[in-house]
Parts: structure tokens; C-alpha cells; sequence
């Protein structure tokens, strides 16, 4: 998150501030109160990134560290230290997938001439992520299948 | 025929999953509407996490065993259990969720130890008073690294009674009680043990004591043998409990029937074992009666009858559970009323049932300590307020003994007085 602050217009303080704060807002609550509040530790790292994403301009560079950032808070969700230990190695495809889907929609924004067809191309993508997300919400039986009987 | 599988319950999504796809959802939201690209880019992986959460998971039902049980003495509980996940599975990112029991303190956070297809855990209770509880299993859940989804492990596994009463009371068995049965004659048991009229030789165990030991059939035999004896089939006895709430509240007198139903449990299983009939009732508004019988499928249904037992909120007249008692229980069988003796009522109790033929013994709960814990009384009144109860309850307690020995149960961890009183040679001709 740290590259992430000095990718962004804020001024470099400012925006080193901004991600401490957030990252070390997080960390103390995962400290403190990491039993009751479980996955709601990741609130004050997610505001951070919001807040650092809409003060970024559009440059390929922010855009590739913003998405790593957003993985880099994934990956500390998965090293819970309340849990038995590995939680980053037993999350690895999962977090292998993310970075495969940012993967591919960073490089065809790269490949893509400037401008709005970029964000229109990132849009659509996310929009087709979130109709997806959404029939699976309505129809978990989709991804939730039997194993086969004679394997 | 297959036992059907249970109802699948799928993926559920948790509230970190929930924060992160609104976050997303509002940078994705933000980055159009000001026509930003990096607001998008951030999002995506916080869309997407979640569903590749629930696409590296576990697939099919998860299953697990559940064996626990309770251990400890007195006042401590200690629970301890493992679950176990079949062959071929893991239970590393599976999480338990511990329920306490009401009448049960935690005083220690669960230790729970995960490896590999198994999780060890140990729990730790304390019962302030005697209770009979029962502990439900604990809800186990698999949750992916992340924490963003997560679903049910079907255990097998069962409710786990945990009965605290004074030790004393399982030294109560060998106490003689009286018959009621309608037939004359001796009453044969079939049950072969460690008293009684001698019955026959078998080969010694390792867990029989050296008294046992028939030295001569050892010698001629070359190996150890031990007597067995035919059991005297015993008496019969009711256990009555007043359930009838108070001028004490609901609160103490919850805590005063917990006593007792743990009491009553304590009763049942010590006659149990040698094989008495036992009959239980509880008085509220009504009799609620089991009749005197014997065996375990028997004791299971007393068990549930004393462990469902509550305060009812309306109090039946002392004299309806006196006229009542004859339509299930036979005259002359020994009682065991288990009361606090609070109010008149109850100490009437007392007087109907000796005049309806039913030998009484009061086992008598004192509300003393349980009640001043919670009254806004100081410091200097509290003693003296304390003092003058136990008086009262003294000279309440002193008239009832005119027509029936009473047990004041002072200290809820003990019960040496009423197993005194019961095993005493002046019991009989006072009952």
C-alpha cells in the first residue's frame, strides 16, 4: 500500500500517512479484538485504499499497484495468527485466480488505446464479475457439487 | 437401505465477504461515475475474491465425529472431546463454536489444538451450584484461509449430560427401604454382585478386590476365583419434588430447583444401581408423576422427567398433591421430598402426606446463600440480615420435625447429613 500512496496525487506524506494509518489501524484491531470482529479487522485497510484509489490517476502504474495492494490485503486476511498457521499457502488458488482476472484485464487495458475504452473495458469486465456473482448468490448450487461416485 | 444424506447447506457467505464486495462495489461505482480507472482496478480483486474463495473450496457434504465427554469432580467441569474428519480429509480450517450451558460457568477460554484430521479441545466449567446440564455439541464450521465463505460440518455426535451432585449421595444404595408390592414373599433379583447370598465362582478380573477371593477353590483350581452373590432385590422409593415457586422470585427459585433436580438425579442413580423401584413426581400446579419401576430404560425416563422439571409460575394447594399421590403411588412407600421449605405451603405438604400413608424425609434446600447475593443491602445489614433468616428458617424447619425428619441443606457440595440420617438405625420407626 505504501507504493500504492506514492503512485497516487497525494502529496507523499499525505499519502504514506493515509496508508499507515490504515494499515496500522487494521493490524491493531486484529490485535485487539481480533476474535470478535474477525474479518471486519481488514475495514480501516480497505478505507485506506479507497481513499488512495480516488486521489490515483489514471496511469497504468497506479492501476497495476492498486490492484497488487488489494491483493496484498487478501493475503494478510488469509494469515490469520487466531488460525492454525500456512492460511497464505492454503489460500494460494484462490488468490491465484484474483490475480489471474487482474492480471488479464490490467494487460488488455495496456493493450487498448487510451482513454475511455479503457475504463469501458474494465467496467465490463466487472460488470460480467458481478452478474456472475450475482446468479451464484442466488444459485449456490451451481459451484456446490457432488463429488462423482466412481472417481 | 441408505440413511439419506442431510440436507446440504452449501456456501454462506460471511460478513467479511459482504464488507469486501461492498467495497468493491462502491470504488467500481465511483470509478465510472468519475470516469477513473484505478478506483476499477482496486475493486476487481475485491469482487472477485469471494467467489474464488467459494470455487477453491471443499465440494459435497462435510462430515465429522464428535466424541466428548465430561470430567472432573465437584464444582469443575472439564470437557474434553476431539472431532474427527474421514479418511482422506483435513480439518485445518475448520473452526469450532462453543455453547455454555446455562447453569454453567466458563472460567477458562476453549483449548482447542488442530492436526491434521483431528482437533483436540478442552473446556472448562464451573458449576456454582449442583446442576444437571446438558451441553449441545458445538457448531463446526469450515471457513476458507480468507474468512470470506464458509460451510457446516455435519458432526456426529450427541448432547453431553453433565451431572453434578454431592458425592455422598452414591453411597446411598445400600440404604434398606420398604416394598409396597402386592404380592408377599421374598422378592428374588437377578442380578449377581457383590453381596447377598452366596451364588457361585467365576475366574477373578483384575479389577476385583482380594476380599473376594475364594482361597480354597483358588488352591484346588490353580488360578484365582472370586465369589458371586445373588442381590437382595431392594425397596421402593418415591422421589418429590416441590416445584412450586415462592415468595423468593423466579431467580433463587430456579437456582434452588436446579439443586434439587441435580439432587434427585443423585438419588435415582445411587438406587438405581441396586436395582430399587424408584417412582418420581414433581408438584406445581399438578402432579406430574412416573410410576415406581426398575431398569434402565426406566431410569432414562425418570432422568428426563427430574432434568425437565421447572418452577411453575402457579402453585397448587399442598393438599391436591396429597389426594392426588394414591392414584400412582401405593401408601407406605418411602419419600423423599426435596423442598425449600419457604413458606407454609410447602411445610403442609409434609403433614397431608403423612396423613395419606406416605413415610416422609425431607431433603430441604436452604435459599439462605443463594438470596443475599443480589439484595441491596450494606455491609453492616447484610450479617445481620442473614442472621435472622437462619433463625426463621430454623424454627420453620423445627416444627416441620414433629412429623417428619428434615435435612437443612446448608452447603449444596455436601449432602454427609441426609446420607446419616437415611442409613441411620433410628430411621425406620421414625418414617
Amino acid at each position: 500500500m505504501a507504493l500504492f500512496s506514492r503512485a497516487t496525487a497525494l502529496a507523499g506524506p499525505i499519502g504514506l500517512g493515509v496508508a499507515a494509518i490504515a494499515v496500522g489501524g487494521s493490524a491493531a484491531l486484529r490485535r485487539w479484538r481480533g476474535s470478535t470482529l474477525g474479518p471486519f479487522v481488514a475495514a480501516p485497510g480497505l478505507g485506506g485504499l479507497g481513499a488512495l484509489a480516488v486521489t490515483a490517476p489514471s496511469a497504468p502504474i497506479a492501476e497495476f499497484l492498486g490492484a497488487v495492494a488489494g491483493l496484498g490485503l487478501l493475503a494478510w486476511l488469509a494469515e490469520d495468527p487466531r488460525r492454525v498457521g500456512g492460511g497464505f499457502g492454503r489460500a494460494t488458488p484462490a488468490l491465484l485466480l484474483v490475480f489471474l482476472s487482474v492480471s488479464i484485464a490490467w494487460a488488455s487495458a495496456i493493450l487498448l488505446p487510451a482513454g475511455e475504452a479503457l475504463v469501458g473495458v474494465g467496467a465490463g469486465l466487472l460488470v460480467l464479475a458481478t452478474i456472475l456473482l450475482a446468479v451464484l448468490l442466488g444459485r449456490p448450487d451451481l459451484i456446490d457439487r457432488e463429488p462423482p461416485a466412481t472417481a | 437401505m441408505n440413511v439419506a444424506d442431510p440436507p446440504d447447506d452449501g456456501f454462506r457467505w460471511t460478513g467479511g465477504a459482504y464488507l469486501l464486495l461492498g467495497t468493491g462495489a462502491a470504488l467500481l461505482l465511483t470509478g465510472v461515475a468519475l470516469r477513473l480507472a484505478t478506483p476499477v482496478f482496486v475493486a476487481l480483486p475485491l469482487l472477485i475474491a469471494p467467489i474464488a474463495a467459494a470455487l477453491a473450496g471443499p465440494r459435497g457434504t462435510l462430515r465429522a465425529r464428535l466424541e466428548w465427554q465430561a470430567l472432573g469432580a465437584g464444582a469443575e467441569v472439564t470437557v474434553g472431546g476431539v472431532v474427527r474428519a474421514p479418511a482422506g480429509s483435513d480439518l485445518v480450517d475448520v473452526l469450532l463454536e462453543f455453547s455454555t450451558p446455562s447453569d454453567l460457568v466458563e472460567i477458562a477460554a476453549p483449548e482447542v489444538r488442530t492436526r491434521g484430521d483431528t482437533i483436540r479441545f478442552v473446556l472448562r466449567w464451573r458449576a456454582p451450584y449442583p446442576t444437571v446440564a446438558l451441553a449441545e455439541p458445538p457448531t463446526i464450521r469450515w471457513r476458507d484461509p480468507v474468512g470470506l465463505v464458509e460451510r457446516t460440518v455435519h458432526a456426529e455426535g450427541q448432547r453431553l449430560q453433565i451431572d453434578r451432585y454431592p458425592a455422598e449421595l452414591l453411597r446411598l444404595g445400600t440404604v434398606r427401604l420398604d416394598r409396597v408390592l402386592a404380592l408377599p414373599g421374598e422378592t428374588r433379583s437377578r442380578r449377581i454382585g457383590s453381596a447377598g447370598e452366596f451364588f457361585g465362582i467365576r475366574e477373578a478380573e483384575p479389577d476385583d478386590p482380594r476380599r473376594r477371593i475364594n482361597w480354597r477353590a483358588s488352591a484346588r483350581a490353580g488360578r484365582l476365583l472370586v465369589n458371586e452373590y445373588e442381590l437382595d432385590r431392594t425397596g421402593d422409593v418415591l422421589i418429590l419434588l416441590d416445584a412450586r415457586s415462592t415468595r423468593l422470585g423466579p431467580t433463587v427459585d430456579e437456582v434452588v430447583l436446579g439443586a434439587s433436580r441435580a439432587a434427585a438425579i443423585g438419588l435415582l442413580e445411587s438406587f438405581g444401581r441396586e436395582k430399587a423401584r424408584i417412582g418420581f413426581a414433581a408438584f406445581g400446579e399438578f402432579i406430574d408423576p412416573v410410576r415406581l419401576g426398575s431398569g434402565r430404560g426406566h431410569r432414562l425416563r425418570v432422568r428426563e422427567a427430574i432434568r425437565s422439571t421447572r418452577p411453575s409460575p402457579v402453585a397448587g394447594p399442598s393438599e391436591r398433591c396429597a389426594a392426588t399421590m394414591p392414584r400412582f403411588f401405593a401408601p407406605g412407600v418411602t419419600t423423599v421430598l426435596i423442598s425449600s421449605l419457604t413458606g407454609d405451603a410447602e411445610a403442609e405438604l409434609i403433614v397431608y402426606l403423612r396423613r395419606r400413608g406416605y413415610p416422609t424425609i425431607v431433603l430441604s434446600p436452604s435459599p439462605t446463600q443463594i438470596r443475599w447475593g443480589g439484595d441491596r443491602l450494606t455491609a453492616e445489614d447484610e450479617p445481620i440480615a442473614d442472621r435472622l433468616e437462619r433463625l426463621e428458617r430454623r424454627q420453620r424447619l423445627a416444627k416441620v420435625w414433629v412429623h417428619a425428619p428434615v435435612v437443612d441443606w446448608n452447603d449444596f457440595w455436601s449432602l454427609g447429613g441426609f446420607v446419616r440420617l437415611l442409613r441411620g438405625p433410628g430411621r425406620r420407626r421414625n418414617v
